[in-house]
């Protein structure tokens, strides 16, 4: 376990993203790519298909990240992975870790299937999907992991349905290390790459990030980080881990398995543009989705 | 033509491929050390690593790359780091930034 001071020591050491790529001012994506790349020690190669992280990283005379990074078409990126880890194997390099860094849209929707192909060829890769709600670089239309009751360019009245979970599928498919982060909880999400890196090497593990978006989420950027926490605080982000399909909850997620400790989901949904002029129905259902996550988690953990 | 441009297919990191991202914010950042109880919470959750420590322990602001998200104001617990609107182009400060300082408290020994 990180501490926050150490955190940032290593952080400052390691300069994983360089200043003054393209994200976003307050984008939690860039925040995230921050402390992943720590905790992988720049040594590594990622694979990114096409996603909000292929616009930050720039196109010119250099890039805004410090690991080479390979672009892929948007359905291919498991596979490219899968291909650099076995080159890297048969020259005897062991060391490298290789990770995809996709968005929710690239693996909710268009590269579900090679991900799942991935998934059960127990490739030596990590894959990373952080999770915006949207496809936000091309101006946030809908995607399979978007949340009931929000707006986006195509569902101007609110999602009517609910949205995806891909990281419950995985545990479901049998995926040897499963994790459920959030950038707002830096030093948790450092632990849980840490421990994907170190502890289950030699086979696929999938992590995904909660990141807040400003301007598709119609957020301040200020509030951003806050939106993160705030995201855990309602039970709408459980933080939890599964190793070979069994749900562990994270020290500083678990305390919102209870609802009574849950802060108000409205808290979470009054700061964010696209909740509002919703129709209130199509909130509560919003709400209860918390509730239907937290039974699926309760289950993973044989509680149920 | 005896100086050809040499195009590489492979690009290597670097600062600033944006340019000066500071030239997109509308206001900045000002950190008053004088209050500041070094708990790094501003170093750590800055989205655009805009931080740096100097030698007595204390965050410095990269105002070149800074893109005026405030994340590092909303966090801070002693509100030591307050916003200071800029006119357009994000160099020169709309208002005195000594102006809007915070009073000093007084440090638990």
């Amino acid at each position: 376990m990180v501490s926050q001071k150490e955190l940032v020591q290593l952080e400052l050491n390691s300069n994983s993203i360089k200043q003054g790529n393209l994200a976003c001012a307050g984008c939690q994506l860039n925040a995230a790519f921050k402390h992943s790349l720590t905790a992988i020690k720049n040594n590594g190669i990622a694979v990114v298909p096409a996603c909000c992280t292929s616009v930050i990283q720039g196109a010119g005379d250099g890039y805004g990240m410090n690991v080479p990074i390979m672009n892929t078409a948007f359905a291919a990126a498991p596979a490219v992975a899968s291909g650099i880890k076995r080159r890297l194997l048969k020259e005897g390099n062991t060391d490298t870790t290789v990770l995809v860094w996709a968005g929710d849209g690239g693996t909710a929707d268009i590269g579900l299937a090679a991900l799942s192909g991935a998934a059960e060829r127990n490739e030596d890769i990590i894959y990373i999907m952080y999770n915006n709600a949207g496809y936000q670089n091309t101006g946030n239309q809908k995607s399979g992991a978007t949340p009931r009751g929000t707006k986006t360019t195509t569902t101007t009245t609110g999602k009517k349905s609910r949205g995806k979970n891909i990281a419950r599928m995985m545990v479901a498919q049998g995926v040897p290390y499963v994790a459920s982060a959030n950038s707002a909880f830096a030093t948790d999400l450092y632990d849980k790459i840490t421990r994907a890196v170190e502890d289950f090497k030699g086979g696929f593990r999938y992590i995904e990030i909660f990141s807040p978006c400003p301007p598709g989420w119609d957020v301040d950027t200020r509030d951003t980080h806050a939106m993160g926490k705030l995201a855990t605080e309602t039970g709408y982000w459980p933080l939890w881990e599964a190793v070979d399909g069994v749900v562990t909850l994270s020290k500083r997620g678990a305390r919102y398995n209870d609802p009574a400790k849950r802060k108000p989901f409205q808290e979470y949904t009054k700061l964010q543009g696209r909740y509002a002029h919703i129709d209130e129905q199509l909130l509560i259902l919003a709400e209860e989705d918390i509730e239907f996550e937290w039974k699926w988690i309760r289950r993973f953990m044989g509680e149920l | 033509m005896s100086e050809e441009r040499h195009i590489h297919p492979i690009v290597r990191p670097m600062e600033g491929v944006a340019g000066r991202t500071s030239e997109w914010r509308t206001a900045r950042p000002e950190l008053f050390d004088y209050n500041c109880i070094k708990c790094m919470q501003c170093v750590l959750h800055c989205p655009d690593d805009c931080f740096t420590i100097n030698e007595d322990g204390i965050p410095v602001i990269e105002q070149t790359y800074c893109k005026g998200c405030m994340i590092c104001a909303s966090v801070c617990p002693v509100d030591t780091i307050i916003e200071i609107p800029t006119l357009p182009g994000g160099e020169i400060d709309a208002i005195d930034p000594k102006s809007v300082a915070p009073e000093p408290k007084k440090k638990r020994k």
